[in-house]
């Protein structure tokens, strides 16, 4: 008999996430975003009917957070109940997001659900036709989080069973852009011999090794700027000769990063036909939030965007834009404007500009807004912005500086 | 950067004026009040910077159309360079031209001016007494600030960002503040996350009503069960009720059993085989009674027949006597097809006579003989008949073709002499063409003589002339042997001359004579025939008529020729007449010899007698055919009438009753025959029947004995001497099975019901209807509440599962939960707006701190030098203030002073020392010029002089540019060796040292 097994591994569903960036969007189109990630959950299970998978991998992150609304819980209940109802098991395990310690709704799943109990790496069988055809194997955070190196708990039992798979939430260590949860290496992973290493935890979609697949899905559905492109899970094929996997988008709203040179352009108005062709190249099947970065060599650019003409122009855009069907908008919009040394800048005598700069560039940012981020009300609310985000920040600070300066030197 | 020069073409007062920079020194023009010292200082700054229109047209000359200039320039970088720029050239735009040539525009100006603007340069390297105007009236904190920010002209603006980033800082957020975005926005977002916390509390709820629901479900359950309990225990209870008369009946057949002891044997299904047995019987004997019958019918039958069958002999006879019947047919037909074919006979006989024709009838035809030979003499005579016949038409046919002949011949020959000519005519005829021939041949010869005549006269005529050419020739040379002879007395050379005379002269006569001959010879008289001359036609015709004539003759000739053959061929033909005659005479006698012979023959023409040859022989044939025939018919007759005779004597002997035909006797034989053939067949018909049966019969008695010992068999089992015996064994048998069986199926009824061991105690038992009744009743009661308590237990249930419904339904938690990240992503926002905002703020504050300390510090002891240079040693320190304090300055006694203690003097010495030192600091790259616009107003001589000592100072490392209407000023420079420049007002130099400039 051919030993063969398909499945679907998704990670990070984060169901009922909050969006970030989105608080003047058009109250329908933020509707439709507030239920993306549940449109999301929805096509996975579509996915799931339509490739007659054998079981669909869930590695972690369901929830957005442990406080999960109820809502989330009992969507994914009705998720299960369809997989349930054309006989397709589900495999999951709780990541740092949706720990256990943090459910208080306790929502009963069906009994096609096998959830990975507690913290210590456990392993289930998956039958095909009576016969065990696949072990997997998996944990699930109990705390918010968990530090220690995983990998090791894993081991293969069972040898006469086909397939191994390895359900992991964590990050590889030694990144420093994540927060370290069950650090792994994947030289580690490689000695265990598993078949596959299902991952989640990072929402950007990676496959860190082919030999055997050790796999990031990604998350099903953009929540913010930063999480661009398709977003979806992997439809793995396992046979005795090999292991294949193919991407499925799943998202129900894609974030894309639009850069547009607008240097040709000299008045605000032709902005729009300029974005509007940009915004139709990208043409896609579900909406698309554009993050418009304006490139120019034109001062006017800056000049718009101070005085609030672009943003006065980018709200009729959009108008238009979220006409469309599918609709596009555009949440984000940024400049990069080529700096040019004017003469002004010499008004504050040679050195001044100079100065101004390298005072700039030996700031960090962050020591000097104690003032807010740690005042007691508002620390509970406001997070100290990473490293990049400062950068961003401090790079916006020193050019309204600058602006306010020249300007001032030429009036 | 140095000015050299500057050419001005025309700005405002000034019109084609020049002047130069000195390179040592500060460069100081010295000009009283409106000498148009501001003028010039505006013209350098035009040429450095430019003007917009509207300000050029204010310097337009009155005096001239040109409005612009040069300005001569050297720079560390480029070198030197000269400014250019018109009014009404490139829209004012300067264009630069270096020493190599090379010209650039106003972007490249701006770039040695290192970016500089008007007012940027004025702010920096040009002050007036304006500036120490505007000292005077400012407080001691202001004061500081102003001359602190000297440095930056900018400052003021910074002033302001400054100003305007706190204000907005302040609008944004205050750590104690309500109503700042921030902190409306923190209270907000604080009040969705209280309300948030609450709706959690309420979603936990849900985790409670779960677990009611478990509870509720579990006590369900419970209740299920016992009234399950309950239903099996009513249902046991009517069970038993139910089976109590099968339990009763089961114990009545048990006693009943009893009396059933005695054991019997019996054949298994002894009944059944014995009818069986008896059944086969039957049949078998009633089928034996059938044969016996049967038998008796066919012997009875057989012995019938016997009676009615004729005698062998008779028989044998009639088969004999049947016999003959086709032989008499054959007979009977035989003599029919004689008398048919005999008639047709006399049919065709008559027949043909009639058609032959002739004198002769059947009778005579038995009579008539033709012997052989006589068909070869009729074949003859009918040959020799046609021969002469056509002897006869060839004869006739030639003798009137020759007749005809002859007679054409005749005629012929008369018409053809009658057309001949007279022959005199003729001879006539011939006598002329003769003539006419002579006459021709003559003159043909005469006109061949006239040609020759005409051809002599021309040839004289050339041989005359010859002749005579000749004789010149001889003359002269004659002469000419007479003239040589003479000149050479030669004389031999004059009998050549009389040789060639005579030569010549011979010649001629020759000629002459030869001519007169052949003339003699042409001029003998030619004949002249002028006889009647025919023309060559008539010639012809005469001829043609004769030719014709000759052929005519020929021709009459030959038609007397072919008369003559003609009649000797009519005398031919009367011979072969006479032959033919001398035939035909010997036929007729041939022909009436035969009519002698054959009578009938003379009515037929001979040329048939063949064919009526043939034909009689063959109606001779066909009555010699005819008499045969008619013998063998009455031989037949007889043997027929024979036979009849036989027949008729036979049939009497068989029956009484005569005859009438011989087809009757045929019929009554025949039917005999067959009437004894039937009984015959029937007899052999009826013995097959009696031997089959006899068979069967003995066949039958076998079978019946073999089932007679299997019913024998049958009792001796059963112990039966008789069959009433072997049945009344067989009724008890089957009695006491019935019970058996009766009793099993109660047992079994019972076990469906009950398990073995229960239903026999119960049976034991012997219960009691009443009892069980009760306890039915007890038990449906029980029922009945359990029922209840489910109905209430499944009604709470249902409450809760709608509770839960409607929480699992409920999107407010959720909704809300997004209502707070939207405030919260606001409140980021507002975070970050003023984020930005502080940083700008620090930076700034911390750039400006930096930059003092950086550069102050410099600028400080800059001023401390100028200071005590202006001052004369006066003042040995300038300090920067501290905190809330102003500028300090220390005397040479190390006393302090602040500004305000300081005399308005010495403040200006402060202020105009500070500006120095901060220009020179601040600005150490660019390096230009620097321009003084009567700054040292208030300066008495001996600070002037200190003053200028500094500039010289100055101007050492940078260009120094002072203009000036003081005449300290002037006297400083010439104390200290300053070249002056006087600005003149057309041609006067303007000297004034009085007045401001206001």
């Amino acid at each position: 008999m051919k030993r063969e097994i398909t499945f679907i591994h998704a990670a990070d569903l984060h169901l009922d996430s909050p969006f970030k960036g989105l608080s003047d969007m058009p109250p329908e189109l933020f509707g439709e975003m507030k239920n993306s990630t549940f449109e999301a959950l929805h096509h996975l299970v579509d996915a799931a009917i339509e490739h007659q998978v054998d079981f669909v991998l869930l590695v972690g992150d369901l929830f957005d957070n442990e406080r999960q609304s109820l809502k989330a819980q009992i969507r994914l209940r009705n998720a299960f109940e369809r997989l349930q109802e054309h006989g397709i098991p589900v495999y999951m395990s709780y990541g740092n997001h949706d720990f256990l310690k943090g459910n208080v709704h306790r929502v009963t799943y069906p009994d096609n659900v096998h959830i990975f109990p507690d913290e210590t790496v456990q392993s289930f069988f998956y039958r095909k036709n009576g016969k065990p055809m696949a072990k997997i194997y998996g944990f699930s955070y109990v705390e918010r989080s968990v530090t220690e190196n995983k990998t090791g708990e894993f081991s293969i039992e069972d040898d006469d069973v086909p397939f191994h798979i390895a359900m992991l939430h964590g990050s590889v260590q030694g990144n420093a852009d994540h927060a370290p949860y069950a650090p792994f290496t994947i030289s580690d992973m490689l000695d265990k011999n598993f078949d596959y290493w299902a991952l989640g935890h990072i929402h950007k979609r990676q496959v860190l090794k082919t030999e055997p697949y050790i796999v990031y899905p990604g998350n099903t559905q953009g929540r913010h700027r930063k999480e661009t492109g398709e977003k979806g899970c992997y439809l793995v094929q396992m046979t005795d000769s090999g292991t294949d996997i193919s991407f499925i988008p799943l998202h129900a709203i894609e974030f894309t990063a639009l850069t547009v040179d607008v240097s040709d352009v000299d008045d605000v108005f032709q902005l729009e036909k300029e974005l509007l062709v940009a915004g139709g190249k990208l043409a896609s099947s579900t909406p698309q939030l554009l993050d418009v970065t304006l490139i120019s060599s034109h001062e006017k650019l800056a000049d718009w965007q101070t005085d609030g003409k672009l943003a006065d122009m980018i709200a009729i855009i959009n108008e238009t834009l979220t006409d469309q069907t599918p609709w596009q908008y555009i949440f984000h919009t940024s400049v990069q404007v080529e700096k040019k040394l004017t003469s002004a800048e010499t008004a504050y005598g040679e050195h001044f500009p100079g100065e101004l700069n390298k005072t700039f560039d030996e700031t960090v940012g962050a020591e000097h807004l104690h003032e807010l981020f740690r005042h007691r009300q508002a620390r509970k609310f406001l997070e100290v912005p990473e490293e990049e985000e400062m950068m961003e920040w401090k790079e916006e600070a020193r050019r309204r500086l600058f602006d306010q300066l020249l300007r001032g030197g030429n009036r | 950067m140095r000015i050299i020069r500057a050419n001005i073409f025309g700005f405002g007062k000034w019109v084609d004026a020049e002047f130069n920079f000195p390179e040592e020194g500060p460069v100081v023009f010295f000009g009283e009040n409106e000498s148009g010292k501001s003028t010039f200082h505006q013209f350098l700054l035009f040429m450095l910077f430019g003007m917009r229109p509207k300000q050029r047209k204010f310097y337009q000359p009155k005096t001239s159309g040109k409005l612009g200039g040069q300005l001569f320039l050297e720079d560390t970088e480029v070198g030197r360079f000269t400014i250019e720029r018109f009014d009404d050239q490139y829209n004012g735009e300067a264009r630069c031209i270096t020493e190599e040539g090379k010209i650039y525009d106003e972007v490249w100006l701006q770039e040695r001016l290192h970016g500089m603007d008007e007012n940027t340069f004025a702010a920096i390297f040009s002050f007036s007494a304006l500036d120490l105007n505007a000292i005077e009236h400012m407080s001691e904190a202001e004061l500081s600030d102003v001359l602190l920010s000297i440095g930056l002209t900018g400052s003021n603006r910074i002033h302001q960002i400054e100003k305007q980033l706190d204000q907005r800082l302040g609008e944004l957020f205050k750590p104690y503040g309500k109503n700042p975005e921030i902190n409306k926005q923190l209270q907000t977002v604080q009040r969705l996350a209280d309300e948030l916390a609450d709706l959690r509390k309420e979603e936990a709820a849900y985790y409670e009503k779960t677990t009611e629901a478990e509870t509720l479900e579990e006590r369900l359950h419970s209740l299920q069960e016992t009234q399950l309990t309950l239903e099996k225990k009513s249902n046991e209870l009517a069970k038993k009720a139910g089976a109590l008369p099968i339990v009763e009946k089961y114990q009545h057949l048990l006693e009943k059993r009893q009396s059933f002891q005695e054991i019997y044997e019996f054949p298994a299904n002894g009944l059944e085989r014995l009818e069986k047995v008896k059944e086969t019987l039957r049949p078998l004997e009633s089928e034996y009674n059938v044969l016996e019958n049967n038998l008796a019918n066919y012997r009875n039958s057989l012995e019938a027949l016997e009676k009615d069958r004729l005698s062998k002999e008779v028989s044998a006879e009639l088969d004999i006597k049947l016999a003959k019947k086709s032989v008499y047919e054959k007979l009977l037909e035989n003599r029919q097809q004689l008398e048919k074919h005999l008639e047709e006979l006399d049919w065709q006989i008559g027949k043909e006579l009639a058609e032959l024709e002739i004198d002769l009838n059947e009778d005579q035809l038995g009579d008539l003989s033709l012997p052989f030979y006589i068909e070869e003499t009729w074949k003859n005579l009918r040959e020799q008949k046609e021969r002469l016949a056509a002897e006869k038409i060839s004869l006739d046919t030639e003798k009137s073709a020759l007749m005809e002949t002859e007679k054409y011949l005749e005629g012929q020959l008369a018409e053809k002499r009658n057309a001949l000519l007279d022959e005199r005519e003729i001879a006539k005829l011939q006598q002329t063409l003769d003539e006419q021939r002579e006459l021709k041949e003559r003159k043909r010869i005469r006109e061949a003589a006239l040609k020759q005549q005409k051809r002599f006269q021309e040839d004289k005529k050339k041989k005359l002339k010859r002749a005579k050419r000749f004789v010149g020739l001889g003359v002269i040379f004659s002469f000419a042997s007479f003239l040589g002879g003479f000149i050479l007395e030669e004389s031999a050379l004059y009998g050549l001359g009389v040789l060639l005379l005579l030569f010549g002269t011979g010649i001629y006569a020759m000629t002459m004579q030869n001519t007169k001959e052949m003339e003699k010879l042409f001029e003998a008289p030619m004949e002249q025939h002028e006889k009647s001359m025919f023309s060559e036609d008539e010639i012809e015709d005469i001829q043609q008529i004769l030719n014709k004539e000759a052929e005519k003759n020929e021709h009459v000739q030959s038609l007397e020729k072919d008369l003559q053959t003609q009649r000797i061929r009519l005398l031919q033909w009367e011979e072969k007449a006479r032959v033919f005659t001398e035939k035909e005479k010997r036929y007729v006698e041939l022909m009436e010899q035969q009519y002698e012979l054959f009578p009938f023959l003379r009515s037929i023409d001979p040329t048939y007698w063949p064919d009526y040859y043939r034909r009689l022989k063959e109606l001779i044939t066909l009555h010699e055919k005819k008499a045969n025939l008619n013998e063998t018919l009455q031989e037949l007759g007889r043997k027929l009438s024979n036979l009849e005779d036989e027949l008729f004597s036979f049939v009497d002997t068989l029956k009484a009753a005569a005859v009438s035909s011989i087809e009757e006797a045929f019929s009554i034989m025949e039917d005999i025959s067959e009437a004894e053939l039937r009984r015959e067949q029937r007899k052999n018909h009826l013995q097959e029947l009696i031997e089959a049966a006899e068979q069967k019969q003995l066949s039958l008695v076998e079978e019946i004995n073999v089932h007679q010992r299997d019913k024998d068999e049958l009792f001796q089992m059963a112990g039966a001497r008789t069959e009433e015996e072997f049945h009344e064994i067989a009724r008890y048998n089957a009695e006491k099975k019935r019970l058996e069986d009766e009793l099993k199926m109660t047992e079994r009824q019972l076990s469906a019901l009950f398990p073995e061991k229960e239903w026999k105690t119960f049976a034991q038992e012997r219960p009691d209807a009443f009892e069980l009744e009760n306890s039915q009743k007890e038990t449906e009661k029980e029922q009945r509440e359990i029922s209840r308590q489910m109905e209430e237990t499944r009604e709470k249930l249902a409450d809760v599962y709608a509770e839960l419904k409607r929480m699992e339904g409920s999107e407010v938690y959720s909704e809300k939960l997004h209502q707070l990240e939207m405030e919260k992503e606001k409140l980021h926002r507002l975070a970050k707006e003023w984020a930005i905002v502080k940083m700008e703020k620090e930076v700034l504050a911390e750039t400006k701190l930096r930059y003092q300390e950086k550069y102050l510090s410099k600028v400080m002891e800059t001023t401390t030098a100028y200071f005590r240079t202006i001052t004369g040693g006066r003042f040995t320190a300038v300090y920067l203030p501290e905190d809330e304090e102003t500028f300090q300055v220390m005397t040479e006694d190390g006393m302090l002073y602040t500004v305000g203690e300081l005399s308005q003097g010495a403040t200006n010495q402060l202020y105009v020392a500070l500006r120095l030192a901060i220009s020179t600091v601040m600005t150490e790259k660019s390096r230009l010029p620097f321009i003084l616009d009567d700054a040292f107003v208030h300066f008495d001589e001996k600070r002037t002089k200190w003053t200028m000592e500094l500039l010289v100072k100055i101007a050492k490392v940078r260009q120094v540019i002072l203009f000036t209407c003081k005449s300290d000023v002037r006297k400083a420079c010439d104390d200290l060796g300053i070249a002056v420049q006087m600005l003149q007002r057309g041609s006067d130099i303007v000297a004034s040292y009085e007045g401001t400039n206001t």
